[in-house]
C-alpha cells in the first residue's frame, strides 16, 4: 500500500465534513472493521513511482475511555497537518502511515485494530473506521505493546528493507505500560503461537530492530491526571528521552513531526521555535530533553 | 548474484538492498562490468523512456558502484609494517577489511588488526581479557580455546601510528563475511544452523567466564566448514566482564543489541546472544527479519527462533536451539558438507 499522494484539497474536503458532527458521528463503526482486524495479517510499505522513497510511520492511539478525544482530534484537524507538515519539513520523505486504535488486551473485544499504511487521503477513511471501543480494563494499563509486536512481527517495510532506514512508531495514551505481552493474547489477536510470553523490554528489542519506537503521555487524560509520576517513571524506565509529555491532545500531530525532525538531527531548540505560539509552547514541552541523534551519525564506533 | 539480468523487473531491482550489491553483481572486475553494461542499455534513461527508469538506473549505478568499492578492498598484498623497536614485518594478506578502529588483514595462518593509536586503550583491555580467559578443566579448554585467540599474541607491536595484533588463525577459518560475500549474500540454512550453533556454544562458555564479548559479527567470527565450528578472533576490543561498564562498542552492536544497553553501558550476556541471533539472520540474507519469511529463506521454525528475542540464559538459549528448533527444522542431525577452502575464496577473483 501507500502508492498515491497526498491532496491537500482532498483533506480539505475531508475535515470539512466532520465540522459540527458529534465523534460518534465521525467514528460510526459499532465493532472492530474486519479491514482492521490484525489477526493473521501483514500491512506492508513499498515504494512506488510516485512514493519512490517512503518511509514507513506507525500512530497507535489509545481509544479507551476518554482517550477516544485523541483519535477525534486527528480525524478533524491532526491527520492533515501531520501528513502536510512533514511533506514540509521533510523529517523524513515520502510518509507512508498508518493508524492503530489501541484497546486493552485483557478486556477489550478490539484490543487493536490497524489501517494499511497509506499516503494518501485513504488514511483519514480508515482512520474513521476505527471503533472506539472505550473500554479498558480498570487496570493500570493498556495494549501499548500491541503495535510493538504487529510492527516487528507484521510489518514490511521497504524503507528498512531497500536502504536500512527504521520506520517510526509512536503511541499515544495515559495510561502506564503494561508488564508483558502474554502468548495466549499473542495467539488470540495475531494468530501467532509463541513459546511464552515476552516482557517490555524484549519487544522493544524485537521492535527496535526496524522502527525509532516513541510514546506520547497524554497528560490531559485522566489516569496521568492521577498518576503521572507513576506513568512517566514506567514509561522512562523503558524509552528514556523518548517519552514525549503531551499537555494539549490537540497539537499531536505537531509534538510527532517535531520528534522526527529532531531524531533525525535537527536542534530541538529550534525545531520548537518553528511553531506559532501556543504550540511552540506544547512542543517544548513534549520534546524535553530529547537529545539530536542524526542516524546517519551513528556508524563505526560508539564510546561510552 | 542473479544471472538472467535482462528479465529482472523495476521492483525486484529495486527490492536488492544497498548494501547487498552482490545479489546483483557478482564474480570479478569484468563480470561486475559486463552486468552493468547490460543493465545500463536497458536501463539508462536515454535509452528507456518508462516512467521510474530514471530511479533504477541510479539504483543500479548505486550497487554498481559499491561493488566497485569491494572488489577494490578485495585484492591481497602484501603489509610492511615498521615497528618503532626498529624491528620490521611482512604479511602476506589475502583481504584487507577496514573496521571502525583501523584495518583487518587477513592471511592464511594470522589475521593482523592495525589499530589506531587513539584506541590504545581498547588493545589493552583485549590483551588483558583474552589472558586472563581461564576454563574449569582440560576438557573445556580442549573444546574451547581453539576458537577463541591464543594467549600471548602470534605478535603485538606498535608502530609509530599504530598498534598491531596479529593473532593465528588456521587456514580452514574463513572470515564469515567472506563467505557470505562468497556465496551470493546467502548461506544455505543447514550451514546457518551449525553457525549458531558453535556461536551459542561459545555464548555458554562466556557466561561461564565471566564475560561479554559484545561485538560478535560478519566481520569478528571465522567459521571452519570442515570442522563445523566458528572462531570469536576480532572484536576482543569491547569485552568486558558480565556487568561491569563497557568502554565502547561498534554501532553494529547498538544496532542489534537489546534495547536499553546504550542506557545501561553494562555488559550483559544478552548482547551476545541477541547478536548471535543478528549473525543467523544476516547468514540467510535479511539481517532485519522481516524478508526471511516471505523469501522462505530457511524452515519457519528457525526463522521464528532468529526473529525473536533472546532471552537471558545462553544455556536455555542453546538447549532450545538444538533440542527443540534444529529438530522441528531439519528433523534427525546430519552434517551438511560445506565445500569451501581458502583459495576458493581468495583465489579465484581473475583480477
Amino acid at each position: 500500500m501507500g502508492g498515491a499522494r497526498w491532496d491537500e484539497d482532498d483533506w480539505k474536503r475531508t475535515a470539512k465534513a466532520t465540522v459540527g458532527k458529534r465523534t460518534e458521528d465521525i467514528f460510526t463503526s459499532s465493532g472492530m472493521h474486519p479491514k482492521l482486524n490484525p489477526y493473521g495479517v501483514v500491512r506492508e510499505s513499498r515504494d512506488s513511482l510516485v512514493n519512490p522513497d517512503s518511509n514507513a510511520i506507525i500512530i497507535g492511539l489509545d481509544v479507551t475511555g476518554s482517550m477516544g478525544m485523541i483519535a477525534d482530534a486527528m480525524a478533524r484537524e491532526g491527520l492533515g497537518t501531520l501528513v502536510e507538515e512533514i511533506l514540509k519539513r521533510k523529517p523524513v520523505s515520502d510518509p507512508h502511515i498508518l493508524a492503530c486504535g489501541i484497546g486493552d488486551s485483557y478486556h477489550d473485544d478490539a484490543p487493536l485494530q490497524i489501517t494499511q499504511f497509506e499516503a494518501d487521503i485513504r488514511i483519514a477513511d480508515q482512520l474513521k473506521m476505527i471503533w472506539l471501543e472505550k473500554g479498558g480494563g480498570g487496570n493500570s494499563h493498556e495494549g501499548y505493546h500491541l503495535p510493538w509486536y504487529f510492527a516487528a512481527q507484521h510489518t514490511q517495510i521497504d524503507c528498512f528493507e531497500k536502504r536500512g532506514r527504521k520506520g517510526y512508531l509512536f503511541t499515544v495514551g495515559d495510561e502506564e505500560p503494561p508488564e508483558e505481552l502474554l502468548a495466549k493474547h499473542a495467539r488470540a489477536i495475531f494468530g501467532d503461537t509463541l513459546q511464552r510470553n515476552l516482557s517490555m523490554a524484549e519487544l522493544l528489542t524485537m521492535v527496535s530492530r526496524m522502527y525509532h519506537v516513541f510514546h506520547v503521555v497524554v497528560e490531559e487524560g485522566s489516569y496521568a491526571q492521577s498518576y503521572l509520576p507513576r506513568v512517566l517513571k514506567k514509561w522512562k524506565a523503558l524509552l528514556g528521552q523518548r517519552v514525549l509529555r503531551l499537555k494539549d491532545y490537540r497539537r499531536l500531530a505537531e509534538v510527532v513531526v517535531s520528534a522526527m525532525e529532531v531524531n533525525e538531527g535537527r536542534d530541538r531548540d529550534t525545531v520548537a521555535n518553528s511553531w506559532s505560539g501556543d504550540t511552540s509552547v506544547v512542543v517544548a514541552h513534549a520534546l524535553g530533553s530529547l537529545p539530536a541523534t542524526r542516524m546517519g551519525a551513528l556508524r563505526e564506533l560508539v564510546r561510552f | 548474484m542473479v544471472t538472467d539480468l535482462s528479465n529482472l523487473s523495476a521492483a525486484s531491482l529495486l527490492a536488492i538492498p544497498e548494501h547487498s550489491p552482490e545479489r546483483l553483481f557478482g564474480g570479478g572486475a569484468d563480470d561486475i562490468k559486463k552486468a552493468f553494461r547490460l543493465l545500463a542499455m536497458k536501463w539508462h534513461p536515454d535509452r528507456n523512456s518508462e516512467a521510474g527508469a530514471h530511479r533504477v538506473f541510479q539504483h543500479i549505478k548505486c550497487l554498481y558502484e559499491k561493488s566497485a568499492e569491494r572488489l577494490e578492498a578485495r585484492g591481497g598484498g602484501v603489509l610492511q609494517l615498521a615497528a618503532v623497536d626498529g624491528k620490521h614485518y611482512e604479511i602476506n594478506y589475502l583481504r584487507c577489511h577496514r573496521f571502525e578502529l583501523g584495518s583487518m588483514y587477513v592471511a592464511g595462518t594470522v589475521a593482523a588488526f592495525v589499530i589506531d593509536l587513539a584506541h590504545a586503550d581498547l588493545v589493552e583491555a583485549a590483551e588483558r581479557m583474552i589472558r586472563k580467559l581461564d576454563y574449569a578443566d582440560d576438557r573445556m579448554r580442549q573444546q574451547i580455546a581453539p576458537h577463541l585467540p591464543a594467549s600471548p599474541f602470534a605478535g603485538a607491536f606498535r608502530t609509530a601510528h599504530a598498534w598491531v595484533i596479529v593473532m593465528r588463525k588456521r587456514p580452514d577459518q574463513l572470515l564469515l563475511r567472506d563467505v557470505l560475500e562468497h556465496l551470493g549474500g546467502r548461506l544455505h540454512p543447514r550451514h546457518v544452523a551449525w553457525v549458531v550453533s558453535s556461536l551459542l556454544n561459545l555464548c555458554c562458555y562466556f557466561q561461564h567466564a565471566g564475560i561479554a564479548h559484545n561485538a560478535l559479527s560478519l566481520d569478528t567470527c571465522f567459521l571452519s566448514p570442515p570442522d563445523h565450528s566458528v572462531a570469536v578472533l576480532g572484536g576482543w576490543w569491547y569485552a568486558a566482564r558480565l556487568g561491569e561498564r563497557m568502554t565502547a562498542a561498534p554501532a553494529s552492536t547498538i544496532e542489534w543489541a537489546p534495547h536499553g544497553l546504550l542506557d545501561r553501558k553494562r555488559a550483559d550476556i544478552r548482547t551476545d546472544l541477541e547478536l548471535v541471533r543478528a549473525i543467523g539472520r544476516a547468514l540467510l540474507g535479511d539481517i532485519g527479519g522481516s524478508r526471511l519469511e516471505r523469501d522462505g529463506a530457511a524452515p519457519q521454525a528457525m526463522i521464528d527462533w532468529l526473529r525473536l528475542p533472546a532471552s537471558s540464559s545462553p544455556i536455555d538459549e542453546y538447549r532450545t536451539w538444538r533440542t527443540q528448533v534444529l529438530h522441528d527444522s531439519f528433523g534427525a542431525r546430519r552434517f551438511a558438507e560445506l565445500p569451501l577452502t581458502q583459495s576458493d575464496i581468495y583465489a579465484v577473483d581473475p583480477r
